[in-house]
């Protein structure tokens, strides 16, 4: 791989109550490509994400950020990251009392001494990118979820981020939006040289924007490389995942009468 | 100083901008071209941006309200070397239309 890495993620263990929901991943963010994180749900992704966007403490030499432990993060260096980043939840995570606009305009004002006129129009080009600017003024209550998603998309972008992550991008869009949302990821990268990082299970949208892939079951790596590598992978798991084969159930029957009866 | 007064006259300045154009510096570089394009006669403000390293939305956001406020007086605004990166920039935020006017294409090759 070319590209200097922005961040190296080595040996990441994660646990949520009580259970390990992440063993062992490693690999690495290439500086202006974007990494497409894929796997199937309940796999660990979501998990890996709040990782890399400092929502989840990270433990010592796990996660590293252009050279830099993020398990030695201070609350100076943590808000110098936050600052770095823009995040697009899979919910959108608008603030209902805001406008559309105003949502956007919230990071600017907060990390920002620039002017509201300023702010304004940054919020409205924001808004532009993503075909929403007609409803600027609107509350999140009046969009439908596809439309509260690319609001969520623009407010990521509010402070031109040099790193985007995105949870699940294309969810709850029409085909038509969700390609319109993939272009604009690309021209992102191409034109402000972002480094994106998108994590998503829908195998057509990844494959489109991806320049690294990285595959996960059940909170392992399975495959990481170029979308090539992943499409001729010899690892069965990684062609069902391909496939869209369904699991032929997860527990052998006498494991499943014995958690029936317990 | 990230912006310069190279020259003026009753009706026409050129200003000259330097460095970043972004969040950090577009509050102070604003102040100061704002307290110029304000002054009454003034119908024409060149902008030579050779000097500019690196833009955002913040810049371009900058660009478009001098343009505006320009234009509201029946003035120009004119932007000479913008580099690639810059003119991509007010590309992705789909202005290219409504800045063509203003660009004077003298590129410089800079990112």
């Amino acid at each position: 791989m070319s590209a200097s890495p922005v961040i190296t993620i080595r040996n990441l263990n994660s646990h949520y109550q009580g259970h390990q929901v992440l063993h062992d991943v490693s690999f690495q963010v290439p500086r202006n490509q974007i990494t497409v994180i894929m796997g199937m749900s309940g796999c660990g992704k979501t998990t890996l994400l709040r990782h890399l966007v400092a929502l989840k403490k990270t433990g010592l030499n796990q996660i590293e950020v252009d050279g830099k432990d993020m398990g030695k993060y201070q609350e100076k260096e943590l808000s110098a990251y936050r600052r770095r980043i823009g995040v697009l939840f899979q919910s959108g995570a608008l603030f209902n009392s805001l406008s559309v606009a105003e949502n956007i305009a919230v990071p600017l004002k907060v990390h920002t001494a620039l002017p509201g006129e300023i702010i304004r129009i940054m919020a409205l080009i924001k808004l532009n990118m993503v075909g929403l600017v007609d409803v600027a003024d609107y509350l999140p209550s009046q969009l439908s979820g596809g439309m509260r998603k690319r609001a969520g998309l623009a407010r990521s972008l509010a402070m031109d981020p040099e790193i985007l992550f995105v949870d699940e991008p294309s969810a709850g869009l029409d085909p038509i939006t969700a390609a319109a949302l993939d272009q604009l990821i690309l021209e992102l990268k191409e034109t402000l040289g972002m480094t994106i990082i998108v994590v998503t299970h829908e195998l057509r949208s990844a494959f489109d924007i991806a320049d690294q892939m990285v595959v996960m079951d059940k909170g392992r790596i399975l495959q990481a490389g170029s979308p090539d590598t992943i499409r001729e992978s010899g690892n069965e798991r990684v062609q069902q995942f391909l496939r869209r084969e369904a699991d032929q159930g997860s527990l052998k029957t006498e494991e499943y009468v014995a958690q029936l009866m317990a | 100083m990230a912006v310069v007064l190279r020259d003026q006259d009753s009706q026409k300045v050129v200003l000259e901008i330097q460095d970043a154009l972004d969040r950090n510096t577009v509050p102070e570089i604003r102040k100061q071209i704002l307290k110029i394009i304000k002054k009454r006669d003034i119908r024409q403000v060149d902008i030579l941006a050779h000097g500019v390293t690196s833009m955002d939305t913040a810049g371009v956001a900058l660009l478009l309200e001098t343009w505006r406020t320009l234009e509201k007086k029946s003035g120009a605004l004119k932007l000479r070397g913008l580099n690639e990166g810059a003119l991509r920039i007010i590309q992705l935020a789909r202005l290219n239309d409504v800045l063509s006017g203003s660009i004077v294409e003298e590129r410089n090759e800079g990112h």
